[in-house]
């Protein structure tokens, strides 16, 4: 394998893993706060990759711009989803709640993939937005400039997460939250209030990975849950809980994939369990994990 | 004179009697012949009022965009048919309308096949019509053997369907691993390339696609120089364009029957800067066309049909313009109209509905269409047609057949798409 080639390969492997990543950090959020797995979380992708494609196809209106426009509306989304249908469960037994909220999100996932199923009768399932931008051709080594500008807003939202948790009120909330519920709680933190927030931004993440998604690649209602195992794949990997870890394991994803998706094209979708499996015998708390 | 006219009264009563009688014996017997006679065959045996045929087509799902107008095909096909007063089937002594049922699979097998249970127990239907791919054929297969209804295959030729003998089933199509066949005869004669990567959608019909091709290709001098079979829920595609960009082949084959797959594959081809002299989404129906844009020019692909003056290209020609599209828009339209052409034939050959005598007719299939093609099956119930290499040109797909007007017609894709 040329040089060229390995570069190629590696850069394309970040490119696949930032947009990885900008979805598992939303699962890893909602998880790190309020302990649901949340399995809806492919599906709020799916839905707001469908909301972009129909208004783009419908009125023609940018789809960069539509991804922007649509993905804070999922924040509210989020907001009610942990509001109607995981807040009810709050008085209940942390095992049973746990259990209950888990499946809770695997029913509204599956209502929410049979809708979007429905909704789609008599046309194709897969929908995509036919945008092209002109590569960047260096020499040999080719830059998908699509992928490149996705991959650019990826790091945009990241760098306001990061400024969002660090430096504002609710950030830090979110983060003590996330380290010991009970201390926010005795420090003044609506604890209740922090877990609907964190439904919300972490809906809001998976909303602009849908976004992105269906301009760079498509979506299509049964794709959501393939997708939140990859990403719990992801979280685990890159040891729960930590933000760093999840931007590490989306990357050696995408990495795994575009290697090993270059000599045997099956395997490479295959590669993501694979890896978490021998990270896990190696490091049971994942790659950054304490 | 009394007498006389007692006799000519009794004579008259007697008349009368017997003319009542005679009247009412005409009239059974006319009641019995109209009964009995030239309908009183059909009476005796259960006559249909109808040809019960029974099928699904993809309304949704991936496969949607390659067949979704051919629910219009075939109800117009019927429509036709009915507008002609039926087919006339001997055994009835009369002819029969066409009613089809049809229901959208949704591109699943198992609602594929939920659907052709439904058609056998609960519509009843005198023959199946085929859903669209062996994927789906593989599971609505089933139905046939349980219920002993034939089975007209459509787009579905793999070799897994053909592994274990049934009775009930012939394909129009020749075996997958023939299907490019034609193609590759077009590149012999066409020159000027010397090297194939072919890349498939890992599925049933497209193996057997990939595999015949590789095949024909190198029997025919070509090199190979990459072969492989990609998921089907496969989103990124680099890794795969880059692993072909560096054999640098002069032609690249797609072979996909689900054109996101393909619009998908070719979109990320393009963005990798993979530009080889000639591009082969080989099930490429005008969805894929729309969704390439302007980088679909010069594209070259396989359809069932060809350019001609045929009787038979005249009715197919106009059958897809009442179904609401072009001939060349769809590849598979051919099989669907060949499929009609074999089920009307048979029928005729049958002259009934009974499911054994349809049976044994459509195993017999002989006939010409189109002008040169002659539609037979094998022993295993294979069937004979093979698609023609087409081009993309303004937009639409022109024919590259017969091969010696299709060298005159054929450009490589010179332009970086």
């Amino acid at each position: 394998m040329s040089a060229t080639l390995l570069l190629q390969l590696t850069i394309n492997g970040i490119l696949l893993g930032g947009v990885y990543a900008l979805a598992a950090f939303g699962l890893s959020l909602i998880f790190g706060v309020s302990g649901v797995l949340n399995l809806a979380h492919g599906e709020l992708l799916m839905l707001a990759g469908f909301i972009v494609f129909v208004i783009h196809d419908r009125l023609g209106v940018n789809p960069f711009l539509l991804a922007v426009l649509v993905a804070p509306l999922f924040f509210l989304v989020g907001y009610a989803f942990e509001q109607l249908l995981i807040r009810p469960l709050a008085n209940r037994k942390e095992h049973v709640r746990l259990a209950s909220a888990t499946l809770v999100t695997l029913g509204a996932a599956l209502v929410i993939e049979d809708l979007a199923a429905f909704a789609s009768l008599g046309t194709e399932f897969e929908k995509s937005v036919g945008y092209f931008i002109p590569t960047i051709q260096l020499g040999w080594m080719v830059l998908p400039s699509l992928k490149l500008v996705v991959f650019g807003l990826v790091l945009v939202l990241i760098a306001i997460l990061v400024i969002f948790f660090k430096y504002t009120y609710a950030g830090l909330a979110v983060r003590a939250v996330t380290q010991s519920p009970r201390g926010a709680l005795l420090s003044g933190v609506n604890t209740k209030h922090i877990n609907a927030f964190a439904f919300g931004i972490g809906s809001f993440l998976a909303a602009a990975a849908g976004g992105l998604e269906v301009i760079h690649s498509y979506v299509s209602p049964l794709i959501g849950l393939p997708l939140t195992l990859k990403y719990l794949c992801i979280i685990v990997m890159g040891g729960l809980g930590s933000f760093v870890g999840v931007a590490l394991g989306g990357i050696v994803i995408g990495l795994g994939e575009a290697f090993v998706g270059y000599f045997n094209p099956a395997w490479g979708q295959t590669v993501a369990y694979l890896l978490l499996v021998l990270v896990l015998l190696t490091r049971p708390k994942g790659l950054l994990g304490r | 004179m009394t007498h006389e006219h007692d006799h000519n009264c009794k004579d008259d009563h007697s008349f009368a009697i017997l003319s009542r009688r005679k009247l009412l014996q005409t009239t059974a017997l006319g009641a019995g012949w109209m009964l009995l006679g030239r309908n009183g065959e059909a009476l005796a045996q259960g006559a249909p009022s109808e040809i019960r045929i029974g099928g699904t087509i993809s309304q949704s799902g991936t496969f949607q965009a390659i067949v979704g107008p051919f629910h219009k095909l075939m109800t117009t096909w019927a429509d036709r048919v009915n507008a002609k007063g039926g087919i006339f089937l001997k055994q009835y002594n009369k002819s029969l309308p066409i009613k089809m049922f049809l229901y959208d699979d949704k591109s699943e097998p198992a609602t594929a096949l939920s659907f052709y249970e439904r058609l056998a127990t609960v519509d009843k239907v005198d023959l199946f019509i085929g859903p669209f791919s062996s994927f789906l054929h593989n599971a609505a297969l089933q139905a046939s053997v349980t219920h002993k209804v034939p089975f007209f295959m459509t787009e579905g030729n793999d070799a897994v369907l053909f592994e274990k003998p049934n009775p009930w089933r012939v394909s129009g199509l020749s075996r997958a691993v023939q299907e490019m066949d034609k193609l590759v005869d077009f590149y012999a004669e066409r020159k000027g390339v010397k090297t194939f990567a072919i890349l498939g959608r890992d599925n049933l019909h497209e193996q057997g696609a990939v595999q015949g091709v590789a095949a024909a290709l190198k029997k025919r001098g070509f090199e190979v120089v990459y072969q492989d079979l990609a998921p089907k829920d496969i989103k990124d595609f680099s890794s795969i364009v880059l692993a072909i960009k560096a054999k640098n082949p002069d032609v690249l084959i797609a072979e996909s029957i689900a054109p996101p797959w393909t619009i998908q594959f070719l979109k990320q081809a393009r963005e990798l800067g993979l530009n080889p002299k000639d591009v082969v989404p080989s099930h490429g129906p005008v969805p894929v066309i729309k969704g390439m844009g302007d980088a679909a020019e010069n594209l070259v692909s396989l359809l069932y049909s060809f350019d001609g003056d045929s009787a038979d290209h005249k009715d197919f020609n106009e059958l897809c313009k009442e179904a609401g599209f072009e001939a060349w828009a769809f590849s598979e339209a051919g099989i669907r109209y060949r499929t009609f052409k074999r089920i009307e034939d048979t029928l005729k050959r049958a002259g009934s509905v009974d499911k054994e005598a349809v049976r044994k007719a459509m195993w017999e299939t002989n006939i010409k269409i189109f002008g040169s093609e002659t539609m037979k099956h094998d022993s295993e119930g294979y069937g004979t047609d093979i698609p023609y290499p087409v081009q993309v040109k303004s937009g639409k797909y022109v024919s590259l057949w017969p091969i010696s007007r299709g060298v005159g017609i054929h450009k490589f894709k010179d332009h970086k798409w």
